[in-house]
């Protein structure tokens, strides 16, 4: 089975919010001065599912694909780094400011390009902008069945059993392939890098696709083909407002809590 | 000078910086402030995680086993891995391993089957006996400690200092004066088993950090000549390899405490409002951030400098000195100040800094203290024997 991780580099969500900035002028984050960016923390679980499933499956291969600048090439690594064949980086300027649908149009066309993929595996969401859109769009891109916030994923059935996060627990649905699956936080850590995985991946040369490569026009993807408008990008208000409950006993301070909140109409 | 990182160390130093931000920062919280292990449960835990990382003993060579880091990688590892509060003398509580004291790399095959594998399998712990009540900066002169030939062995009477983890160790490297008229030459490193008669833990002694170190007395301890470690009167020699060697990831763990140090004043400087602005606001506090930045950059060019100069083959020693003396220098002076930006939280023992100011006082005189390290390199710079 022939398996696409999509992994994307983000800011690292650990940056201290002192160090954390907006430029107003041009709606961007500013990167935080001497704090790399990371593979955002769900893609890295997506990895870690398509990598089980390529090691419970003998002949598998996973590819991980990353839309992104030079640096991008730096999360593809680390998902080498963890086990998958090969990386493929779509890095052209022309890509430069995309949103959801030209992210995953993108992604969708260099996936077509590889040509022998079973299923593509997505994070439930970018940890930066959490759209949770992405893996959506390149199913609908692709014309594939998709199944999303996915706990648990194995080979089975028509060929993929997954369980699905629901409000309250979870699911199971079978998929045929070729699908789309978006892994949630739920299905656990990703693993560590393993030295002589490190080793191989340092020495790997990652694939660089451009729009020509994917037969894509300029104009179709990055800011030219987004089809979503940022007005505006601001932090919100810092502030707190504290209001102690009263009470003499812990049972007290707890029941005029929850009287509080049933009050406010959140519970 | 090229220093950028390879890709592989990049891969390496972000999985290593991850374990120690994840695992074992967050175990920190429940551990006493002065703890240097942690419980047995966790510490297997995370030293089966590196074995399954292939992280374990990083610094073993290929054809022991082990992975066989080089040593700039190593530098900055030892960077990484001080990262949190028991890091300087407990880098991630040691779920990385330590590798064998260098020396029984040199040991006869029977010394390696004895003492350099049980040590790599964990099954060994050994102790370095250099240090004397006499002194230990100055080997040549200071070691009193006096082996006399008796037939196959040597009988050994004297005592050593400042070795730590000797009271639980199975053997020691002990250097031992065996040739009275031949100053350094007269040095000879043994192989001494802990349970040897005459071998005898004097006193723990207690300093700075929170934990302790010991006294030792030998007494008629008889030792195979089988048991000298490299060549008769070829002691010194061995000692003072290893010591250079050891000096240049010493040094660069002491700039990982001022690098996690700096990092929190830092955030702290910003977060902080006193009159009406916030700390970094301040120019005095402004300054002291840039002093640390300006410290911990120039000392570790000067660590990644020693490091790369004995990975090339070339002579260090010069090198190693100043990185030991610079780094040790550096990170007290930045410990000091994100102390002091920090107030009285700098001094409560819910932050590390505290902890971190006492352990990293002894760095300057651990290894050699910064006196001896400019008697070592005046002595290159000069071309002397004698610079003391």
């Amino acid at each position: 089975m022939h398996i696409v991780v999509c992994a994307k580099q983000i800011p690292d969500p650990e940056t201290p919010p002192s160090a954390f900035r907006i430029d107003a002028a041009s709606n961007k984050v500013v990167p935080a001065q001497g704090i790399a960016p990371v593979l955002s923390q769900f893609d890295g679980i997506a990895a870690e599912a398509a990598l089980r499933i390529k090691e419970a499956n003998a002949g598998s291969k996973v590819t991980v694909i990353s839309l992104g600048a030079d640096s991008a090439a730096s999360a593809i690594k680390q998902v080498l780094a963890m086990g998958a064949d090969e990386g493929v980086l779509l890095n052209d300027p022309a890509f430069e400011d995309g949103d959801s649908y030209t992210t995953a149009k993108t992604l969708a066309a260099a996936i077509k390009k590889l040509g022998d993929v079973d299923a593509v595996f997505c994070g439930r969401q970018a940890a930066d902008w959490d759209m949770g859109q992405v893996g959506l769009l390149i199913a609908e891109e692709m014309g594939w069945p998709v199944s999303i916030i996915a706990k648990g994923v194995t080979t089975g059935g028509a060929g993929l059993q997954i369980q699905r996060v629901v409000e309250d627990g979870y699911e199971t649905v079978e998929t045929p392939l070729p699908a789309v699956v978006t892994v949630s936080n739920e299905f656990g850590e990703p693993r560590y890098p393993k030295l002589p995985q490190i080793m191989a991946a340092a020495k790997k040369t990652v694939t660089q696709w451009k729009t020509a490569d994917l037969g894509l026009d300029a104009g179709e993807v990055g800011a030219a083909g987004a089809r979503l408008k940022l007005e505006k990008l601001s932090t919100p208000p810092r502030g707190g407002a504290v209001e102690l409950m009263p009470g003499d006993s812990p049972e007290e301070q707890a029941a005029a809590l929850v009287a509080k909140l049933r009050a406010d109409k959140i519970i | 000078m090229d220093m950028q990182r390879t890709e592989e160390q990049q891969l390496i130093i972000d999985t290593v910086r991850k374990f120690i931000r994840e695992e074992i920062r967050p175990l920190e919280a429940d551990l006493d402030p002065d703890a240097y292990e942690l419980n047995p449960e966790d510490d297997e835990r995370l030293r089966a995680m590196v074995k399954e990382m292939g992280m374990y003993q990083m610094g073993l060579p290929v054809e022991y086993g082990g992975p066989g880091v080089d040593i700039v990688t190593r530098t900055m590892l030892a960077e990484e891995m001080s990262q949190h509060r028991a890091g300087l003398y407990a880098p991630a509580y040691g779920a990385f391993g330590s590798s064998p004291p260098e020396h029984l790399y040199k040991g006869t095959d029977e010394q390696k089957e004895k003492y350099l594998y049980p040590v790599i399998r964990g099954e060994k712990h050994a102790f370095f006996g250099l240090s004397e009540p006499s002194g230990g900066s100055d080997p040549a002169r200071s070691i009193r400690t006096r082996g006399v030939r008796d037939g196959d062995s040597w009988v050994i009477n004297g005592g050593k200092l400042w070795n730590s983890g000797a009271d639980t160790a199975d053997f020691g490297i002990v250097y031992v004066r065996t040739d009275p008229t031949k100053g350094r030459q007269g040095i000879t490193a043994f192989l001494v088993d802990t349970d040897t008669p005459g071998f005898r833990v004097q006193r723990l002694v207690q300093v700075l950090r929170s934990h302790y170190t010991t006294e030792l007395s030998f007494t008629d301890m008889r030792i195979p000549h089988s048991q000298i470690l490299g060549e008769e009167g070829g002691g010194f020699a061995l000692a003072n390899d290893t010591l250079a060697h050891n000096r240049i990831p010493y040094a660069s763990a002491c700039l990982g405490i001022a690098v996690y140090a700096q990092e929190l004043a830092i955030e702290w400087a910003k977060q902080r409002v006193t009159f009406g602005e916030p700390l970094a606001n301040r120019q005095a506090i402004q300054w002291m951030l840039v002093d640390n930045e300006i410290d911990m950059r120039t000392s570790r060019w000067i660590a990644l400098d020693a490091a790369a100069r004995a990975q090339r083959g070339e002579s260090f020693r010069f090198e190693s000195s100043m990185a030991k003396l610079l780094c040790t220098e550096a990170a007290g002076r930045v410990i000091d100040r994100c102390m002091q930006i920090h107030g009285g939280l700098g001094m409560a023992k819910d932050m590390p800094f505290e902890r971190w100011y006492r352990e990293v006082r002894i760095r300057r005189i651990g290894e050699g203290t910064s006196e001896i390290q400019r008697v070592v390199m005046a002595r290159d710079l000069l071309n002397v024997r004698s610079g003391s």
